[in-house]
């Protein structure tokens, strides 16, 4: 029933499955609290482009071109997003339409120019158990980044997604912070693309947040359990997928996907015991 | 949603005797300006005043009062001029002031209890990684205790009304140890009960030598509310005692049709 685990290939899904789930889950809920969900989807878009421009740029795909690729894409768009944001007096959501919309058009243009993209789809689609060693050890150093710096500011995050002016007043770096977020949601994307591609990479960060948010009655149960349960979720999926041959990224998703009206329900479930407890 | 313990006094014994008037705890404002972007949004603010007052800043409608209040949280950077604390420049006494934006910026289906957001209010002493002390978690019941919140301590926030959670915010403020309290339109969108009880709060607090500055722009119940009032029409056109400045001749200075707007 193990057995599979002998395959090298399958011990680095397995792994980077559970990194990338609980950091990326964690993380999510920070994302979710600053209602940004649809920003990662956005965000995942400028993939295309930065991976384009990796092939124009370097003459082939290869993972190196295709992380690197990706990487430059979404932190291009992604920060200049935040800084449009401030000059402009535009919402969030506003200037990351304009630019993600923009270099995406961007990216289809530079496509033409290019004779065959073999390997494309791996970053579309993801391919979990093509993980190399060098892809398994970039993503530690990536979860490892991210966990770090939510836990360098365990209480500044939850007061500056609380209430910005609030967390201003009391000190918290709350510009620094917007960058940084941004940052870590970019750096979370690009690992997770080689997880479950970029079409699907948003629901990583989003579902395992609104899974735990149903429940969870402080931002730090949140944070953590979302990490919990996108890391769960992420191995579970590593073993429906071998047993029943299924893919993966996708089974994840999906598994993800299952939990969310469940937790819905437990939640009501638990509103309902409370409200006759009262009577 | 009606407040349910809206005519009980406040037990405000309890806030201590650290915070009583004081000479030397003064609020001193020179010469500022502010500007939004290539706009001046405020001009020549000089005023000072010391600790136990209750301010109204009253003005209409883009007359400065939320930048006065959010420069002074050092949200907004001067562009000229000071602001001192007991001598010190503000960036030096941060946690000594609270700063409470309007209830409407808050979201209420944020996953936090009132005690939650009382608790936040320790951050400037605790930082990111410091313990809880014994001391804090008294302070924070001392807060909850005095805004009357220890049967809503575990509430989430939209199962406040709009009064308790101004309460919630207000006992945030005092579990920083604040000595200043900035608030931006708390009375908008409360019900008369509430507005009643809200008055009742930031009397006892000025009274027991904590400075609010408020922003309001409702003149019906200005001299219940505030011993000291300052006009506001992109600069100041009255400051003083509510008897002596709350005046028609200041009034019709604040309320006349705002100035143009000049660009720097």
């Amino acid at each position: 029933m193990f057995d599979f685990l002998e395959y090298g290939f399958n011990q680095r899904a397995l792994i980077a499955a559970a990194l990338i789930g609980f950091s990326n889950g964690a993380l999510g809920a920070l994302i979710v609290l600053r209602k940004n969900a649809l920003v990662v989807s956005a965000l995942a878009h400028a993939l295309l482009p930065g991976i384009a421009l990796g092939i124009l740029v370097f003459g082939a795909l290869n993972p190196f071109v295709g992380f690197v690729g990706a990487l430059f894409g979404t932190l291009v768009v992604g920060l200049s997003t935040v800084y449009v944001s401030r000059i402009a007096l535009l919402d969030h959501q506003t200037s990351l339409s304009v630019l993600y919309t923009t270099a995406f058009a961007a990216g289809l243009l530079m496509l033409e120019h290019i004779p065959s993209f073999v390997g494309l789809e791996g970053w579309l689609f993801g391919n979990i158990l093509g993980l190399r060693n060098t892809d398994l050890w970039i993503s530690y150093f990536v979860s490892m980044s991210i966990l770090l710096l939510l836990f360098h500011w365990r209480r500044g995050w939850i007061l500056y997604l609380f209430e910005a002016d609030i967390a201003a007043s009391m000190g918290v770096p709350v510009r620094r912070m917007n960058y940084l977020l941004t940052l870590m949601m970019v750096l979370g994307l690009v690992t997770s693309l080689q997880a479950v591609g970029s079409v699907l990479s948003a629901a990583l960060f989003i579902t395992p947040a609104a899974i735990v948010l149903q429940l969870a009655r402080s931002p730090r149960t949140l944070i953590w359990g979302s990490g919990f349960v996108g890391c769960s979720a992420a191995t579970c999926a590593i073993f429906l997928g071998n047993w029943y041959n299924l893919r993966p990224g996708a089974v994840i998703i999906l598994l993800l996907g299952l939990m969310f009206p469940v937790s819905l329900g437990l939640k009501h479930l638990r509103e309902g015991l409370i409200a006759s407890n009262k009577k | 949603m009606a407040e349910s313990s809206t005519v009980t006094p406040l037990p405000i014994t309890s806030l201590g005797s650290s915070h009583r008037p004081n000479a030397a705890h003064e609020l001193q404002v020179e010469n500022l300006h502010v500007h939004h972007g290539r706009i001046c949004a405020l001009a020549e603010v000089n005023f000072s005043i010391g600790c136990g007052h209750c301010v109204g800043v009253l003005g209409q409608n883009g007359a400065g009062k939320s930048t006065l209040l959010k420069s002074i949280a050092g949200l907004l950077p001067a562009v000229k001029g000071q602001i001192q604390w007991r001598g010190h420049p503000l960036a030096k006494v941060r946690s000594e002031i609270a700063y409470l934006p309007q209830i409407d910026s808050i979201d209420p289906y944020f996953p936090l209890t009132v005690e939650g957001l009382v608790d936040m209010g320790r951050y400037p002493h605790l930082g990111e990684h410091a313990a809880w002390r014994k001391l804090d978690r008294e302070v924070v019941e001392t807060a909850l205790d005095t805004l009357q919140l220890q049967d809503l301590r575990h509430r989430r926030l939209y199962q406040l009304s709009g009064g308790q959670r101004q309460r919630a915010q207000i006992a945030r403020a005092l579990a920083q140890e604040a000595h200043i309290l900035l608030l931006d339109e708390p009375f908008s969108g409360l019900d008369e009960p509430s507005q009643r009880m809200l008055i009742k709060v930031l009397r006892d607090l000025a009274d027991n030598g904590r400075l609010l500055l408020v922003c309001h722009h409702d003149l019906k119940a200005v001299p219940e509310i505030f011993d000291t009032v300052l006009l506001l029409n992109r600069k100041p056109v009255g400051f003083g005692p509510t008897e002596e400045a709350f005046t028609p001749e200041n009034l019709n200075a604040a309320f006349e049709r705002r100035p143009e707007d000049v660009h720097v």
